[in-house]
This record gives C-alpha cells, sequence and structure tokens, in this order.
C-alpha cells in the first residue's frame, strides 16, 4: 500500500509536470472558450443587426397586372406570413426587375395566374427561409381566392382557413431529439480518453522496460503495486484534465448563456440531467480503469516502446467495434436493436452501449444493475489478469508482441 | 548474517533454469557467483531478490525463511537503466522512497551518495545528459542508498574507466567493512579474485564449484612449480620443458619431489625467483564452466 502511494504520485506528478499534458489541458480549455464566447463575439461585430425587427424588415414589390386576386388579399396574406415586410405594388415587370436589382426592394412576386407565381429575389443566402414561407402564404391565398368564388364571404374564408387544432407530444420514454448531442458527446469523449489514457498506461511501462529500469523496479516495487499504481494515476490525470476542460466549458457557456438562447442544439447539451450524469460517472470510471489495465498489461509484455502499437491492436480492435455499433445504432435511432444489447452485457464494450441506451432508450433498471454488477467483476478480474501478465510480461524480453506472447505470459503466471 | 540457499530448483515451462543450488554467504565477506552467458546468474539473483520464487528449495537468513518486508536488499542490475528523462535527485528519491526511507532520511543520504560519488552537481541534471559511466554511479546509489543489509552487484564494473573503478572499488570494500553481505557477479575474473572469499561457479543451472576460494586453490596438486630466472634456458636443458622468457613451468612426479627440486635449483642456479604454481581464478572458470564439463 506504501508502493502503491508512492508509485501513485510518481506517476500522476509525471503527467502534471509533463509540458504536453499542462499543454494540450490548456489548448483544449482555450478552444471552449472560443467556442463558448462565439456568438457574443459574432453579435459585437453585427452590432444593431441582431435587432430582430431590423433584420426581418423587408420591401416586396408585387405585381397582378391582371388584377386576378381582389385589391388586399395578397397583401393580408403576406404581411400576415411575414410580420416585417412591407407590400408594395410594381408598375410593369421591368420597374419590378429594377427595382430588386437598385437594391431598392429585396424581394418582387408576379402573379402570373391564380395558382402561378414567380418569386424573384437578388441573391439566395444559405439559410433563406421565404421561399417556403411565402408558398404557403400564396397557397393560402389561393384557397382564400376560391372561397370568396364559392361565394364564402371573407370574413368566413378567413375563420376556415386558419382554423387550428392542438396537438400536444408526450413522450413516456427518452427524447432521442433533444439527447442525442450529448449521449454522442459522451460516447465519442469515453472513446477517446480511453485509447488515448489507455496507451499512456501501455506506452509509460514499455517506457520502463525499453529503458530497462523495470529491471530494478521489478526487484523494488511489488508488481501489483507498480500496475496498480499507474493504471489509477493515469485514471486521476484523465479525470482532472476531462474536469478541466469540461468543468471550463460549462462555466464559460454559463457565463454566455444569454447568447446561446437560438442554438437549441448546445443548449441541450448542457442541460444533461443529473442521473444521466452520474452514469456517465460511473461508466466512464469503470470502462477507464478496465481497459488501463488491460494496455498496461499488454505494454509489459512488449520489449520496447516501438514495438506497442502491433500489440495494443487487438484490444484496440475490440474497442473499436463496439465504438462502431454503438455509433451506428444511434445514428439510426435504434438503440434497442439485438447487437447494442448484447454489447451492453459484455464488460469491454458496455460502458459505451449499456450508456448510449440508457440515454437514448428506456431501459429496465435491473438491466443496468446487471451490467454494472459484470463490470464492476470484469474490472475487479481485469485487474488481476493484468497483475499477474504484467509480473510475468515485465520479464520478458526479445518476444514478438501480439496475442500470443500475451497468452503466453498469462499461462507463465 | 548469512544467507544460504538451499537446493533451489528453477524452471521456465519445459526448461530447467536451476538444478539443485546451494551455496552460503556470510555478511562481511564478498561472494562471487560466476558462470557463462546463460548459467542461471540472473535468475538465481532473481530468486534471492524475491522477483519470483524457486520452484524448489529454500532462501534462507540465519536459518530462517527470508522477511522481505524487514530485509533491505539493494540490486544494481547488469541491464542498467532508470528514467533518461527524469532529473537525478527526483529519481534517486522516487527509488529510497520505494525501498521504504521517509523524505528526510532519502534526502540526506542521496546527497551524501552524491558526494560520496563525485555527481553532487548532476543532481538537477537529467540522466539522459550524463556518459555512460556516471549513469552507472547514479545507478549504484539506487543499490546502497537505503543502506540495504543485502547487496547484489551485477557485473559493477563494466563500462568503468580505471578512476571509477578504484572509487568503485572502495565504495564495495566500505560496504563489505560495514558487514554487509555482498554478492558479486561478474566475467571479469580479476575483480572477483580481488574481492571475493568465496565463489560458486555456475554451468548450465547446475552448482559446478563452490567454496572458499583460498581453499579451491589449495586443493589443486602442488606439483607444478613456475621458476623465474635469467639462466632460464640451462635450468629448462637440466630439467626439461619449454621456457617463456624468462619463466618456466615445471610439472614434477609428485609433491615428495618438491623440496628436492627447489634445493637443487638454489643450488646450482642464479634465480628470482621460484614458487608452487597456484591456478588463477579464471584458469578454474575455464576448467569448471567451459565446454569441457
Amino acid at each position: 500500500m506504501k508502493q502503491f502511494k508512492q508509485v501513485f504520485i510518481f506517476e500522476i506528478n509525471n503527467y502534471l509536470k509533463s509540458k504536453v499534458f499542462v499543454g494540450v489541458t490548456l489548448v483544449l480549455i482555450v478552444l471552449m472558450a472560443a467556442v463558448m464566447f462565439f456568438p457574443r463575439v459574432l453579435g459585437a461585430v453585427k452590432g444593431d443587426e441582431n435587432d430582430p425587427e431590423a433584420a426581418d424588415s423587408a420591401i416586396l414589390l408585387l405585381l397582378d397586372e391582371q388584377e386576378i386576386y381582389p385589391e388586399g388579399l395578397l397583401e393580408g396574406t403576406i404581411t400576415a406570413a411575414f410580420p416585417g415586410y412591407s407590400v408594395v405594388r410594381s408598375e410593369s415587370a421591368d420597374a419590378l426587375k429594377q427595382g430588386i436589382d437598385d437594391g431598392l426592394a429585396d424581394y418582387g412576386l408576379i402573379v402570373n395566374s391564380a395558382d402561378d407565381f414567380d418569386f424573384l429575389l437578388r441573391d439566395r443566402t444559405l439559410y433563406d427561409a421565404t421561399e417556403g414561407t411565402l408558398q404557403a402564404a400564396l397557397s393560402s391565398a389561393k384557397q382564400a381566392l376560391l372561397l370568396q368564388q364559392a361565394g364564402v364571404s371573407p370574413d368566413m374564408a378567413g375563420q376556415i382557413l386558419s382554423a387550428q387544432v392542438q396537438l400536444a407530444t408526450v413522450i413516456r420514454g427518452q427524447d432521442q431529439i433533444s439527447r442525442i448531442a450529448y449521449t454522442y458527446i459522451m460516447v465519442y469523449a469515453l472513446y477517446m480518453v480511453i485509447l488515448i489514457y489507455g496507451q499512456m498506461v501501455a506506452q509509460s511501462v514499455a517506457g520502463e522496460k525499453g529503458s530497462r529500469a523495470m529491471e530494478l523496479l521489478i526487484t523494488t516495487v511489488k508488481p501489483d503495486a507498480m500496475i496498480f499504481g499507474k493504471v489509477f494515476a493515469t485514471c486521476a490525470a484523465g479525470l482532472m484534465q476531462l474536469v478541466a476542460v469540461f468543468g471550463s466549458a460549462i462555466v464559460l457557456f454559463r457565463v454566455n448563456a444569454a447568447y446561446w438562447t437560438d442554438v437549441q442544439a448546445i443548449e441541450g447539451i448542457f442541460n444533461i440531467p443529473g442521473s444521466l450524469l452520474a452514469y456517465m460517472i460511473v461508466f466512464f470510471l469503470l470502462g477507464f480503469v478496465m481497459y488501463a489495465f488491460l494496455f498496461g498489461a499488454v505494454g509489459s509484455t512488449v520489449s520496447k516502446p516501438e514495438e506497442l502499437s502491433a500489440a495494443i491492436t487487438p484490444v484496440m480492435l475490440v474497442f473499436l467495434a463496439g465504438f462502431i455499433v454503438v455509433i451506428f445504432s444511434m445514428s439510426f435511432g435504434s438503440v434497442d436493436n439485438a447487437a447494442i444489447v448484447a454489447l451492453s452485457f459484455i464488460p469491454f464494450t458496455s460502458p459505451m452501449a449499456m450508456f448510449t441506451r440508457i440515454a437514448m432508450g428506456t431501459v429496465p433498471f435491473w438491466q443496468i444493475a446487471v451490467c454494472i454488477g459484470i463490470l464492476l467483476v470484469s474490472v475487479f478480474g481485469v485487474g488481476v489478469l493484468a497483475a499477474k501478465i504484467y509480473r510475468t510480461g515485465v520479464l520478458l524480453y526479445g518476444n514478438k508482441p501480439g496475442l500470443g506472447s500475451v497468452i503466453r505470459a498469462m499461462r507463465k503466471a | 548474517m548469512e544467507l544460504e540457499l538451499r537446493h533451489i530448483r528453477k524452471s521456465f515451462g519445459e526448461k530447467t533454469v536451476l538444478e539443485d543450488i546451494s551455496f552460503t554467504a556470510s555478511s562481511g565477506r564478498a561472494f562471487g557467483l560466476l558462470g557463462r552467458n546463460g548459467a542461471g546468474k540472473t535468475t538465481t539473483i532473481r530468486i534471492v531478490m524475491d522477483v519470483f520464487p524457486a520452484d524448489g528449495g529454500e532462501v534462507l537468513l540465519d536459518g530462517k525463511p527470508i522477511d522481505y518486508a524487514k530485509l533491505g536488499t539493494g540490486y544494481l542490475p547488469e541491464e542498467r537503466g532508470l528514467y533518461p528523462k527524469k532529473k537525478i535527485g527526483e529519481q534517486l528519491l522516487y527509488f529510497a522512497r520505494l525501498k521504504g526511507m521517509n523524505k528526510p532520511d532519502a534526502v540526506k543520504a542521496i546527497d551524501r551518495w552524491l558526494a560520496r560519488l563525485d555527481m553532487a552537481a548532476y543532481k538537477d541534471k537529467k540522466l539522459q545528459t550524463l556518459s555512460k559511466g556516471n549513469q552507472q554511479k547514479i545507478q549504484l546509489i539506487t543499490a546502497v542508498a537505503h543502506d540495504p543489509d543485502l547487496i547484489v552487484l551485477d557485473e559493477p564494473f563494466s563500462g568503468l574507466d580505471p578512476v571509477n573503478a578504484e572509487l568503485l572499488k572502495s565504495v564495495v570494500m566500505e560496504e563489505i567493512e560495514r558487514g554487509k553481505i555482498v554478492l558479486f557477479s561478474s566475467h571479469q575474473m580479476n575483480y572477483i579474485e580481488e574481492f571475493c572469499d568465496h565463489i560458486a561457479i555456475l554451468n548450465r543451472g547446475k552448482l559446478a564449484l563452490e567454496g572458499s576460494l583460498r581453499e579451491i586453490k589449495r586443493s589443486y596438486p602442488r606439483t607444478t612449480l613456475t621458476v623465474v630466472s635469467p639462466e632460464i634456458g640451462k635450468i629448462a636443458a637440466a630439467f626439461g620443458g619449454e621456457p617463456a622468457g624468462d619463466t618456466l613451468t615445471l610439472k614434477l612426479r609428485d609433491e615428495d619431489e618438491k623440496r628436492s627440486v627447489m634445493q637443487r635449483l638454489t643450488a646450482e642456479f642464479e634465480l628470482d625467483g621460484v614458487r608452487v604454481f597456484e591456478p588463477s581464478l579464471a584458469d578454474i572458470f575455464v576448467e569448471y564452466a567451459g565446454d569441457a564439463t
């Protein structure tokens, strides 16, 4: 226990004193700050353009040479659909086009027949929704015209056309639309952090073997204290980095919350329910520790760091396969398919799979309990196994890395 | 204190690495563990250091199983290496703390040893900036800083220049005099011969020879004389044999002849020296660890 503490302190100091570790953390925080301040900065640059009334006002030139629509009908429907617009009658098609080309007006509408219109505008911007809204407005104008022609009074026609019903959606399970954003972010973060930090553990073990510091370490420290110290120090370092990055993101978001009200997706990310956050932390820690043990064990079977990438490939492939199934299921909105349900009980994939199911579907509590139970047992088992492999692996030199040497090391242990 | 290995056996899978190894090393005396590459020295050392257990046999300290929690052990591995990118002071502290020292004692001991080995100026340097010999001195500190009772030195002199070799010799002598059990493993026979009272020679996992070096040497038949003389040609003519330079190796028929031959030599020839030939450790080593056996 005393040695574990020493190894833990030594290893965590290695991270905290590493320029790369500190640098990456700072860069990530700066990036988060840049993202979170983006709308505020954008607002400051745009200035008064951000004023909603100014932004939505426009002049629309209207030409109805044959006077198909009764006076005021088109103006009424258009201004009803676009409250800020002013509709101006134009003399001729040429005058209308000229007006738009010269920038005197924003849009033009030419009535060719009762159900055939030309919509003119100068440049179409990326997010222009005018067309769709206009189409709907004109359709209702046509409907009003038909009703009037059939002898319905304009008031009555207006009532008919504006008749609406209420449809309230009651979601009994999970609303996938609102949850996909942060589920995706969390699964991706889980994936990245496990890979990056897992490899750091493997790298650190392989480095000690490569530099032959291991020769001295194995006669000084009990292997269990060494691998446990390393794994938990790496987890602590990873967690510190995550808390620093996501913590600053949350703080920065709160500071800028007023500027983010337009972007619901981003706002949604920061409205994670507390219970989900708790699950996230549980799955995160268990998955992380388990993979760190695996990577540490694999790292102990190679002779030098250069051989590492070949040796960790099998572990990475298992993990990647799970990740792909989870991401595809998520993208197709089907988080209860047989594959993901199966993966949510296999310890090597369950942190990602079960978390996704909880976040985006409805999972009976017993399944969650069973999953966490299996994970806990597996983490313990993998830890014991990893220490065993490590104990033998650290003494092996010159073996070809790969599954074979890992299994050999295990059998000898 | 007495470290005793009794009938140690060890195999890795199908391969038997050690077979019935027994020897005793005492405090205040250096013990030399000899053997060719792959003879089982490192495995023996690892069993002594409790890296892994033996398949059979016992490792005893004063007749009782070793309590490694109490016995301090120091080890200078043949494959040297620490953390290349860490500062020397930091990693020495780490290893001393792993050996169970508290921080103030560890710092004190490290400073004392750095000064003793002329390395005080390097305390805040990274290990990789040092020469090989200096890195080895740092590594030596990891083996002795915590004042262990048992010190195992594997090829301690390889890679050291003569000045540093002398420094290391004096350090080792000091530790022996302080009553430590010092276990040497080396191919450099001259150093072993200089330090070690007791030796064990391993050959392919078996104990080929074990005992006091002096007794081993005396156990050889004392029937060969080494004669040094300016008149070596005449002596060779009288007794037979081929002189090498001014030295002649003279084989006797039996030990009883020694006295009369020596008397005749001193009476008839001018001599620089005559003595009974004793095999060097290198000779003994070749005899017991060579391929012939």
